[in-house]
């Protein structure tokens, strides 16, 4: 697979559905590239047309209008070509046979796309035993925890190298360990292979770590795109700790509320005053405030961002960081 | 071709890991329709008495056979979208270049295979069981095959039909088992010679194979007549791909592709 070049592009993509209650737009004019051996994740709350966008690129779905090509097929208009260039893991359905066992699903799935048994057995080797399930892969996956079902499931999804993988939800029902080695393979496999993976997920760190780069939508609409550092440093506000010898009189705290993101912890060291901070320089102005109060200083700690709460500001700000439009009010 | 060949070989892995994984459920079938041709053997010998019209007993029993076959092509589909939204896999099986309808295509092509396997076998192992043997001969039962290899093809174009509403409505399940029973008037109505009810899916192939057991295999159709048979059921698929393709068009439009 040839690394670097767009194998997906999508131009424009809208998708209204038309319901009882009138029509509900799923998506809105999304555009986006996606590239050989790059990992793009999709961030959205409920109903802001991450799966929606999948089953576009995964032909499950006719979209209103725009377009949508996979290696330079218009899913539109060569629907089976473009799926011969597709494998996908799709949310909420078991995406394989539980009556069969892991070995059974890679040969199958593997011919649906058309391939012989003989052709893939080295392939399906190398898949049950770089995603540890070597040992059960002549078990039933009826008789799997959800996460080997899972990774079952990523497997067949694999199976014939297609230059496209699409992972909705994968690490639904993974524990932090499964999900941790989940990542690397994923990671791994996507760059060895030159595969584009475009995966959605509740699970912001996940993302975070195995992404290259990352959409936040919002209501069918791009809220944000770039890489992760990108959207950290656009977003992030560093919290600041500072602990002083002595609780601070009412007074202070009243004239520190208007600083951002400000609040007290409580715990048996005494009070401890949090700022999130997007300028580090306003730190100057607390200290003076606390110096002409004859507060002494004991600790200051930086504490890290969370991808989590950058998630939920670009969210809530609707892609607009700037400090002052945010801290207005 | 080739990659139809893959499919082949990959459904013959899932078809037969699923008949060891339902093993129970497979042996149970076989012995009940082993009970169910001894009934008929005995049974009517029974009741009828020993001089019971070999005829009778062989047209009740490929009547049986006949019905059993139709149910089949008819469900392997129609229950086949239904199965597999249950499952969870109906996306995964659209995913494939090869498209559903050839993936459903060849299954019914192994349903036809299994049935028609075991049902000799275990129809063979009745007759050795009772001593009775029905008066078909090897060249009426020749002619059978042909009949309902050329007529069968006709329910598999409403197996596609019916599959097709099933994506749109997953309450369809419960309207296909009475579908199921419909079937036997089709079976049953007559249909040999033309009338215009031969028209119908499967129901001059049915008719045929009834006029083929009473002469004991020695009824002979016109060329014309197989040629009809044919067409008939090449109309009934492509008329039942189309809609199906319709249906499938709406669903992906709707988002209700294995949507359950």
């Amino acid at each position: 697979m040839e690394k670097g070049r767009a194998i997906v592009d999508v131009r424009g993509l809208t998708k209204i559905y038309r319901g009882r209650k009138g029509p509900l737009s799923a998506l809105q004019d999304l555009s986006f590239q996606g590239r050989g051996g790059e990992v793009l994740g999709i961030l959205g709350p409920n109903g802001s047309g991450k799966t929606t966008t999948i089953k576009s690129i995964a032909t499950l779905i006719e979209f209103d209008a725009g377009e949508v090509s996979v290696m330079g097929v218009d899913v539109k208009k060569q629907p089976r070509k473009a799926r011969s260039y597709l494998g996908a893991v799709l949310e909420g359905a078991r995406n394989v046979y539980w009556r069969l066992t892991p070995w059974e699903n890679l040969l199958y799935f593997a011919g649906l796309r058309g391939l012989m048994p003989g052709e893939i057995r080295e392939r399906a080797k190398d898949l049950l035993d770089s995603l540890g399930l070597a040992e059960v892969s002549h078990k039933q996956v009826r008789f799997f925890s959800k996460g080997m079902q899972q990774k079952v499931a990523v497997a067949c999804a694999f199976i014939t190298k297609p230059p496209v993988v699409l992972l909705d939800e994968p690490t639904l029902g993974l524990d932090v360990e499964t999900a941790r080695k989940m990542r690397s393979w994923i990671l791994e496999t996507a760059r060895d292979e030159g595969t584009f993976v475009l995966i959605t997920s509740h699970d912001m760190k996940f993302i975070e770590s195995v992404c290259h780069r990352v959409l936040v939508l919002k209501e069918g609409r791009v809220l944000r795109e770039g890489t992760p550092e990108s959207l950290r440093n656009l977003f992030s506000q560093k919290v600041y700790r500072i602990v002083l010898e002595e609780d601070p009189q009412e007074w202070l705290l009243t004239l520190l509320q208007p600083f951002p993101g400000f609040r007290i912890e409580r715990d048996e060291r005494g009070d401890s005053l949090l700022f999130s901070l997007k300028d580090p320089s306003e730190l100057y102005k607390v200290f003076a405030l606390l110096q002409s109060a004859g507060l002494t200083l004991r600790s200051l700690d930086i504490l890290s961002d969370d991808f989590e709460e950058i998630f939920l500001d670009i969210l809530k700000d609707g892609g607009c960081p700037e400090p002052t439009v945010r801290r207005e009010g | 071709m080739r990659r139809v060949l893959g499919l082949i070989a990959a459904e013959a892995v899932k078809y037969w890991a699923e008949i060891k994984s339902y093993l129970f459920n497979t042996l149970s079938w076989l012995v009940a329709l082993y009970i169910i041709f001894l009934t008929f053997f005995l049974g009517l010998r029974h009741f009828a008495g020993p001089n019971v019209d070999g005829a009778k007993l062989d047209s009740i029993i490929v009547g049986y056979v006949t019905w059993m076959f139709a149910l089949m092509g008819f469900q392997g589909i129609s229950y086949g979208v239904v199965e597999e939204t249950h499952k969870g896999t109906f996306e995964q099986l659209y995913l494939s270049p090869l498209g559903l309808e050839t993936i459903f295509a060849v299954r019914i092509l192994y349903e036809f295979l299994y049935s028609l396997v075991f049902n000799s076998a275990i129809l063979l192992l009745t007759m050795v069981t009772t001593g009775r043997w029905l008066s078909l001969g090897i060249s009426g039962f020749l002619k059978l095959l042909l009949l309902l290899t050329l007529s069968l093809p006709s329910l598999w174009g409403l197996g596609y039909l019916f599959g097709g509403l099933a994506m749109l409505s997953k309450k369809m399940g419960a309207f296909l088992q009475v579908i199921s029973f419909l079937l036997i008037g089709l079976v049953a109505l007559p249909g040999y010679p033309f009338k215009p009810v031969s028209l119908l899916p499967f129901t001059a192939g049915a008719s045929s194979l009834r006029a083929l057991v009473c002469s004991s295999g020695s009824q002979t159709f016109p060329l014309l007549w197989y040629l009809f048979l044919l067409g008939l059921s090449s109309f009934y698929i492509l008329v039942g791909l189309w809609l199906y393709r319709m249906c499938e068009r709406i669903a992906r439009r709707r988002n209700l592709l294995g949507q359950y």
